[in-house]
């Protein structure tokens, strides 16, 4: 079986759930003997790859690589590595910000004269805005449809969905699309009306859905307007990795309990509903650190959300955490809460998991579908939600159950499980 | 001498916890429960199985005469509950032992674990239900079970000293050790006691599989069911099975066919040509047949679980900080609280509520009568250590 996957980089380069869910599938579905070719936009300004060749049409830059310096890609045949700068977390007005910072990568390199860089400004052959730089990139899977040999094409998130049916197109072969996120998740009631209709295309044009919750399945359903018949729910795995040893006696706020909240802040991760639940803890519960880890557009907002409730004393905010400090947040945690306000998936949980740290998550999550060892609010229930805080970090009893199923559950929901599924839709699709 | 099929039927509703009981009610307010919805339920499952399966009960009486009489176990909450929402049922219950159609069972009034935690509790429990029974049938039984069939030794020793005549446990291994339940058995360590096993395949042949399509025998018709009773009858004397009533009509819809089904099994026992067949309450059948022999049994066994043991109730980190905190507070309560304070610790110590807990739900080849009011384990638990929160701290201020 060979799959031509329109992906995400691995991490560390990529944070966020969708390169760790594209590294995490690949190599699942490479030991079950899949042969995957994988296509990843990827921002010239990283790379530094001198072995590469230049294939591709006009105005679009591509290495092709078959063996790789990074030890996370060994499982990949081929990379076809697309000079574009779209990532998935990516808007319109982000793509604009993007668009600046490349200008300037590119003044730098040709200043460095460096090996790799071409005679011509790569810079201005960038789509003018997201759209056009989605469409620039989807002539890959016209180029790569035709050229390479494949069995069916599986295309993650909407930023590859027209690369995907580009490669259907010329190609014949039948296209998965695989739902991470819809456009509801990340904007609310903002949508844009572009990013939906591309999406819609996508789910049209694909011969299977693929959807990482029935959450996500039913979104696609009801507002997407798809036959329930064509989707089908992959629930995303965890990595099997083992826990950064962390001395807990060594963390700060000795003698306080910290509550964590890990993730963007943005409106669809609730940072807003973690800090009214705060409020109300510390109020029959002193003794209580809130720490909130991450980047995001609310960051302002919340500081000065805290500082008009008085609660600075008692709120910590980290800012965006490398891989490193990101499972040192975890390890040093009494409580993680997930309130996200809309989650497809949501893989945070798991890895608090791996610290044995017990958990609260909204209910509006696609893992609540599946993880019964938690507390399980409605994000807007900010009572429930303290109170629910305060249950867990004053009785023992609760944390010591949620660990131990846990640490069982981890172990039964590596990446071998969706992996198989996809293998089988991959038979179906084929057969 | 004819053969006896020895039928009990379990009746319980616990009080139904209010869900949103949280920390930040400890303290404030007593709506420990939720009457609402226990009103619903009690009328919906008076509706589906107690009203019609006790009419059943009547009218095969009164076609069977002699040979057709039934157990009924029927905790002191059950009947509180009735009275209250579903006071058909208790008239019913009246009627069918006026024409000694049933036997009443003593039990637990409120259907819970003291036996495991504290005798004494346990004993005033028993007694609970004993006035109950009076007060309301003027009736005095003569057969115990305990609590979902929590049987060992020393509760035989117990109930033999309580004056006792006939206990019920589940059929299980660890107390047959190879021997078959279809008989009466005296209890190793309180002889003067019969004890009745519940056959466990033919009553989970109901219980959990008469609507269960992916199984072989599915659809179960009484002709085949009463060929596998009579296979056993024809080695045996005596076949004991011990339902819940609620299997009949509410867990398995009279649309599936259960009532049905019961109506056609009595016919076909009345067919029986080989032999004649009695349907007889544990009391009866105990006086009916001659004890064959002893069972010893040290460990708890009951008809709940994989294993028919105790891990539906103790075990995991949650039940077990459940039980310990909900008897730590009985001596407090005992000494300080006023009569209304005492009923609300008691509805909270319903072994229903240490199942809510129960973590193993979630795992494979879970027992597939589980139902919980609560989203997860965690809700269950955190509300009854809220409840039993609350009323801890007003008996420690002595009451109020």
């Amino acid at each position: 079986m060979k799959v031509l996957m329109f992906g995400w980089e691995f991490p560390p380069l990529l944070s966020g759930g969708l390169g760790t869910a594209c590294y995490g599938l690949t190599k699942e579905l490479a030991n079950l003997g899949v042969e995957i070719k994988m296509v990843l936009p990827k921002n010239m300004d990283q790379s530094h790859h001198s072995h590469l060749k230049l294939i591709g049409p006009q105005s679009l830059s591509v290495s092709e690589q078959e063996e790789f310096e990074e030890e996370q890609y060994e499982h990949i045949s081929k990379r076809f590595m697309v000079d574009t700068i779209i990532n998935p977390y990516m808007n319109e007005d982000t793509y604009e910000e993007y668009m600046e910072r490349v200008a300037v990568a590119e003044k730098k390199r040709r200043e460095k004269k460096d090996s790799l860089s071409l005679d011509m400004d790569l810079s201005g052959n960038y789509g003018h805005n997201l759209f056009s730089e989605v469409l620039r990139f989807s002539s890959i899977g016209k180029v790569l449809g035709e050229k390479e040999d494949f069995d069916v094409i599986h295309a993650h998130d909407w930023l590859t969905f027209l690369a995907g049916i580009e490669a259907k197109r010329v190609s014949n072969k039948p296209l998965i699309i695989h739902v991470h996120a819809t456009e509801y998740d990340r904007s609310g009631d903002n949508v844009s009306q572009e990013i939906y209709d591309i999406e819609r295309y996508g789910m049209l044009e694909a011969d299977k859905i693929v959807a990482v919750s029935h959450r996500t399945k039913n979104m696609i359903v009801e507002k997407y307007h798809i036959d329930p018949e064509k989707i089908e729910v992959v629930y995303n795995g965890v990595e099997q990795v083992t826990a950064v040893p962390y001395n807990r006696e060594r963390r700060p706020f000795k003698g306080d309990k910290m509550v964590l909240f890990l993730g963007r802040i943005t409106h669809q991760k609730g940072p807003h509903y973690f800090l009214d639940a705060a409020n109300l803890v510390l109020k029959k519960m002193p003794n209580v650190r809130f720490v909130m880890a991450g980047a995001g557009d609310m960051t302002r907002q919340m500081i000065e959300k805290i500082a008009s409730m008085k609660l600075a004393e008692r709120f910590h905010f980290t800012g965006f955490l490398n891989p490193t400090e990101r499972e040192k947040a975890f390890a040093m945690s009494d409580l993680y809460v997930m309130p996200s306000v809309s989650e497809p998936f949501g893989i945070t949980p798991l890895e608090a998991m791996k610290y044995n740290v017990p958990i609260i998550i909204s209910k509006q999550s696609g893992i609540a579908e599946i993880l019964h060892h938690a507390l399980k609010v409605d994000f807007w229930d900010v009572e429930k939600l303290a109170a629910g805080i305060i249950s867990l970090l004053e009785d023992k009893a609760m944390g010591e159950s949620m660990g131990r199923n846990n640490k069982k559950f981890l172990n039964e929901v590596g990446w071998h499980v969706p992996a198989e599924q996809i293998r089988r839709i991959y038979s179906d699709m084929t057969n | 001498m004819s053969k006896s099929i020895n039928l009990y039927f379990q009746m319980h509703q616990p009080c139904r916890l209010n869900g949103d009981y949280n920390v930040f009610c400890i303290g404030n307010h007593q709506d420990y429960e939720n009457e609402d919805v226990l009103l619903q339920i009690v009328k919906k499952v008076a509706r589906r199985s107690y009203i019609p399966m006790l009419k059943k009960i009547g009218a095969t009486k009164d076609k069977l005469g002699k040979n057709f009489k039934v157990g009924i176990g029927i905790t002191g909450l059950a009947l509180e509950f009735l009275e209250k929402y579903s006071p058909e049922v208790i008239k019913l219950l009246d009627s069918l032992l006026k024409k000694d159609a049933i036997e009443i069972i003593a039990e637990t009034y409120y259907h819970s674990l003291a036996f495991l935690k504290s005798e004494k509790e346990f004993e005033e429990q028993v007694e609970l239900q004993a006035k109950k029974l009076k007060k309301l049938f003027n009736y005095e039984a003569k057969t115990f079970r305990n609590t979902d069939l929590i049987y060992n030794d020393h509760l035989a020793q117990k109930i033999e000293s309580l004056g006792y005549e006939v206990i019920l446990a589940e059929g299980t291994d660890m107390a047959l050790q190879g021997k078959t339940p279809n008989a009466v058995y005296r209890p190793d360590a309180a002889p003067r006691l019969k004890l009745l096993l519940n056959n466990s395949s033919l009553a989970d042949d109901l219980a959990l599989r008469f609507n269960a399509k992916d199984w072989s025998e599915y659809p179960l018709t009484a002709e085949k069911y009463w060929n596998w009773i009579k296979l056993s009858l024809q080695k045996h004397d005596l076949i004991n099975l011990f339902l819940d009533m609620e299997t009949f009509g509410e867990h398995i819809s009279e649309e599936e066919g259960i009532i049905d089904f019961f109506d056609k099994l009595v016919a076909e026992s009345q067919k029986e040509t080989e032999f004649e067949v009695r349907w007889v309450s544990p009391a009866l059948a105990a006086d009916l047949h001659y004890p064959s022999g002893s069972v010893k049994c040290v460990p708890f066994t009951s008809w709940r679980g994989q294993n028919r043991d105790l891990s539906m109730w103790i075990g995991n980190p949650l039940q077990d900080k459940l039980l310990d905190f909900s008897y730590s507070l009985e001596n407090l309560l005992k000494e300080k609280a006023n009569k209304k304070l005492l009923d609300s610790w008691r509805k909270v110590l319903s072994s229903d509520h240490y199942h809510y807990a129960c973590t193993k739900r979630f795992e494979r080849g879970w027992d597939r009568r589980f139902f919980s009011p609560f989203e997860s384990p965690y809700e269950a638990y955190m509300v009854c250590i809220n409840i039993l929160s609350d009323i801890k701290e007003r008996a420690e201020n002595n009451g109020r």
